[in-house]
């Protein structure tokens, strides 16, 4: 017998004379009052992220551009291939793909956002590879408003059937608490989160 | 032709600690109960609720004793308990000793669905407070008056009753003040570090006296208190709405 | 005092030195009243959030009931998913599991995210004996790895270290680092660079999981500083340690468990990263591990499953039992002298090393039950502790002198003629003693209490002797 065997029986025999218990019914976590996007925001300010709202995707690069600026920044950007056929000026030195590391930057998109939490729903794919969500001093992240939903529940349903290698929940950039239970934004993920909200 | 309702019958579960060592408490809770009308008893063939054997693992010595408890307190409508750390053994943990025996569990369920703790039976049969206490006290609530009975408003709102008394509530009141039956001989260091935090709690009210529903948490803080010099006087909360015999020392002071 | 000595058995001693460290006193008090008041606010903003309790707690004993069945559903979708499942009854089987896997990976480096069922299984000394080089990249783990301690709370492993201790491990630690860093920032900003590295170079990635979901094969690691990310998403190699009672059936059941879970470790409505992975890097990803194992722990957990201490195996982890204690809060985890401390602690010891071993914890303990109000799966844990203690009473296993005492108090109990000649001698006795003071401060046999307190005296006649006379009033 092997060790599977072993526990799976001991488990059985555990459970054996104990009666099925049901599952219980599924408590809804209230909908955010209001506008949706409205409480999105609010959250994610309250968890510490930023952001700014354009009209269009094509608007995008010229955000990125800013927010690099304001934020005194010299090197490249990284970008999520899935943002590959916008307009990159130059000055941006954009690469696309993943990060080793180096990247002071990234930008990615996320498939979702969750108003309740204010939380970004970041799966892998080809298009958004994970690291840009952690390696990264900064991360800023595209989020259509049409894409923002009331709860995690909703933010995992829009994934589909069947979920990719790994699913991101963002909320806020990176913290830890561990130096005398005192917060301390930037740890070992992004220092700074900023969504760019496009109409 | 039914008879006017008749006053319920209800007995008094006096508690080892009230026994022993201040039957003041006990006396006062005859005194309030005459006060709300109801008729009085207090069965002879009690001396514990049996906590001590079920908080150190021997059920079966707490059952011996749970029986004889059951079975004192038989014939009576309610059994009201001035202490809320034996009304929660004869109420929640009663039933739990007899899980199982066909002939116990009924009896041990009927017993406790007639517990109920001193304040919360005052409170329920309407008691007119006449008293007076001129003092501002702190109020300590005991865990298992907060976690096993819910009582927590019932003995302030009686006391907003005594008239010159002031009570403030403590900062940290959902805090252990360390007492836990033989926990506070067997771990005296970590006792007394909570009692420490409990006193301090106390003092930091501006308070003059302490009231609680447990004798166990009294006399651990009264101890406590009285090691450190202070003068804060430390009674069971019952002995104030019971009116105070100015003769009565309070908890650790000497007789006059 | 000697950390390596630290047992469950010495548990009163570890918690002497604990309360007379002023340090700790700091370190602990500061703790305390940060987790108790952020869980109140995150708890407070919840309207529903007692209702999430019940359906946590309910969650969880369905998926306990169906154990085998969603456990063997987590597999097959893992191995769909090009991922390997391993089965570990005890805790050198895990060991030696973890070790041959590095070893057939060609590791030499291995990031640890946070993994407390890592710690249950003395992880980090299998593999550092096996010739790995371990990094702790969890903030707190890694401080405790360089102070080589073990964690001290069970979310938050050096809660009991003050920012100048901390500095000075960098200091001694850090090869390029010349100076004690004061302030919180550049701690973290150090620790950071350092571990930035280490990720980037390490073979393989080792992590808990906070959950695992059955129908989709999938984990759940639930941080705030992305560690346990990127240890799982930079080495080529990526292994989960998990205890085999954390499986659920679904996203929605890992939601529910989710939303208590965070607000009643930290006090947030979400960590900042909650990921849920499912196998390894697929053709088309651009990062991600190659290699994708599972190592599901038993260790006891299927014995409590059909034991009287099954409600045990709802625990989520969550240290809000802990953070609630007021034991745990005054002696720290260290005192306990084992993996896991605190109320949670003090019933898994016992049940995973023995009561002969750990019997000491379930005594430490006032019942007061405030961890029981705040355990977001309402595990009943006085119930539990008691339960133990009645173990250790039938085994024989808790101290001679305390049977005897135990066993007069009851035998004086059930004869209440006896009872009250011996209590009315008893009270006259110690009023004497008192000399008319109305307390003692000192009494033979009672050292425990007299140390700290006065002990105030008996009014000197009992209720029963009273009444007995015509005294009712």
């Amino acid at each position: 017998m092997t060790a599977r065997e072993r526990i799976l029986g001991r488990i059985g025999r555990a459970l054996e004379g104990h009666t099925p218990v049901p599952r219980p019914e599924h408590v809804r976590r209230a909908a955010p009052a209001g506008d949706l996007v409205e409480a999105f925001c609010a959250a994610l300010e309250a968890a510490g992220a930023g952001w700014e709202a354009v009209a269009r995707r094509a608007d995008l690069p010229a955000a990125v551009a800013a927010y690099r600026e304001r934020a005194g920044l010299a090197g490249g950007v990284t970008v999520a291939p899935v943002l590959r056929e916008l307009d990159w000026p130059a000055q941006l030195a954009v690469e696309f793909g993943t990060t080793d590391g180096g990247a002071e930057l990234a930008v990615s998109e996320a498939a979702a956002g969750i108003a309740e939490t204010g939380t970004l729903v970041l799966p892998s794919a080809p298009g958004t590879p994970t690291l840009l969500n952690f390696l990264p001093d900064h991360q800023l992240v595209a989020l259509a408003r049409a894409r923002v939903v009331d709860t995690l529940e909703a933010g995992w349903a829009v994934l589909g059937p069947a979920p990719p290698r790994v699913v991101n929940f963002v909320t806020g950039p990176s913290r830890t608490a561990d130096v005398e239970q005192t917060i301390q934004i930037g740890a070992h993920g992004p220092r700074s989160l900023y969504i760019v909200l496009i109409d | 032709m039914p008879a006017a309702p008749t006053k319920p019958l209800v007995a008094l579960f006096v508690t080892c600690l009230v026994d022993a060592y201040r039957p003041s408490v006990g006396f006062a809770s005859l005194r309030l109960l005459e006060r709300v009308g109801v008729r009085t008893r207090v069965p002879r063939a009690q001396t514990c609720c049996g906590q001590p054997a079920f908080n150190n693992g021997d059920d079966d010595g707490a059952r011996a004793i749970a029986r004889q408890v059951i079975e004192a307190f038989r014939d009576v409508d309610r059994v009201v308990v001035p202490s809320g750390s034996c009304g929660g053994m004869l109420k929640l943990h009663y039933p739990e000793l007899f899980d199982g025996d066909p002939l116990w569990a009924p009896r041990a369920r009927a017993f406790a669905a007639k517990v109920v703790e001193l304040g919360a039976f005052l409170l329920e049969q309407g008691l007119e407070v006449d008293a007076e206490y001129r003092g501002v006290a702190a109020y300590h609530d005991s865990c298992s008056s907060l976690r096993e009975l819910g009582v927590r408003e019932q003995p302030r709102q009686l006391l907003a009753g005594v008239r010159g008394l002031e009570v403030r509530d403590l900062t940290d009141a959902e805090v252990c003040c360390g007492f836990g039956g033989t926990f506070c001989v067997k771990y005296g260091d970590i006792s007394t570090r909570l009692v420490s935090d409990k006193a301090a709690d106390v003092l930091a009210t501006g308070a003059d006296t302490l009231l609680a529903g447990d004798l166990g948490c009294l006399l651990n803080i009264a101890g406590r208190l009285q090691r450190q010099g202070s003068e804060v006087r430390v009674f069971h909360y019952a002995e104030l709405l019971a009116g105070l015999d100015p003769e009565q020392p309070a908890i650790g002071e000497p007789s006059p | 005092m000697s950390l390596p000595g630290l047992t469950p058995r010495k548990f009163k001693i570890q918690a002497q030195a604990a309360l007379a460290d002023p340090v700790l006193r700091g370190a602990l008090g500061r703790a305390r009243s940060g987790f108790v008041d952020k869980r109140a606010r995150a708890v407070a903003a919840v309207p529903e959030f007692e209702a999430l309790r019940d359906e946590a707690r309910d969650l969880k004993r369905h998926a306990l009931a169906r154990l085998d069945s969603l456990l063997e559903r987590y597999e097959a979708e893992v191995t769909a998913a090009g991922g390997h499942v391993h089965w570990a009854e005890t805790a050198e089987d895990a060991c030696r599991l973890i070790v041959d896997l590095c070893a057939r990976a060609g590791a030499r480096k291995i990031a640890k995210g946070k993994s407390m069922a890592g710690e249950e299984v003395a992880l980090n000394a299998a593999l550092e004996g096996a010739g790995f080089e371990v990094i702790e990249t969890d903030l707190g783990e890694y401080i405790i790895q360089l102070a080589d301690e073990p964690p001290s709370h069970i979310i938050a492993p050096a809660v009991h270290k003050t920012r100048e201790q901390i500095a000075h491990l960098f200091r001694q630690h850090h090869a390029d680092l010349d100076e004690d860093l004061t302030e919180i920032p550049d701690l973290v900003n150090e620790a950071r660079r350092v571990l930035r590295q280490q990720f980037l170079s390490a073979d393989v990635g080792i992590t808990g999981a906070n959950l695992l979901i059955a129908d989709t094969g999938s984990h759940v690691l639930v941080t705030n500083e992305g560690n346990g990310d990127l240890s799982s998403t930079c080495p080529r190699v990526h292994i989960v340690i998990a205890g085999i009672e954390k499986v659920v059936p679904d996203f929605a059941a890992a939601a529910t468990v989710l939303r208590v879970l965070a607000r009643s470790a930290t006090g947030q409505a979400i960590t900042s990263y909650t990921s849920v992975f499912s196998g390894p890097r697929r053709a088309d990803d651009l990062d991600g591990p190659e290699a994708f194992h599972v190592v599901l722990l038993d260790n006891g957990r299927s014995d409590m499953l059909g034991s009287e201490f099954r409600e045990m195996l709802r625990c989520i982890r969550c240290g809000a039992c802990l953070n609630h204690c007021p034991v745990y809060t005054a002696v720290g985890g260290h005192a306990y002298g084992a993996v896991y401390p605190g109320p949670m602690g003090s019933v898994l010891t016992p049940l995973q090393w023995g009561l002969r071993e750990a019997g000491d914890l379930p005594n430490a303990c006032t019942l007061n039950g405030r961890c029981a109000t705040v355990c977001p799966v309402r595990i009943p844990l006085p119930d539990l502790l008691r339960r133990l203690r009645s173990r250790a009473h039938r085994d024989a296993l808790d101290g001679a002198r305390n049977r005897r005492l135990l066993a007069a108090w009851v035998w004086l109990a059930r004869r209440p003629g006896w009872y009250r000649r011996l209590s009315g001698l008893g009270v006259r006795v110690l009023r004497w003693l008192g000399r008319g003071k109305g307390r003692v401060s000192r009494l033979p046999l009672a050292a425990g209490w007299t140390g700290g307190r006065d002990l105030p005296l008996p009014e000197g006649r009992t209720f029963f002797e009273q009444y007995r006379k015509g005294r009712r009033a």
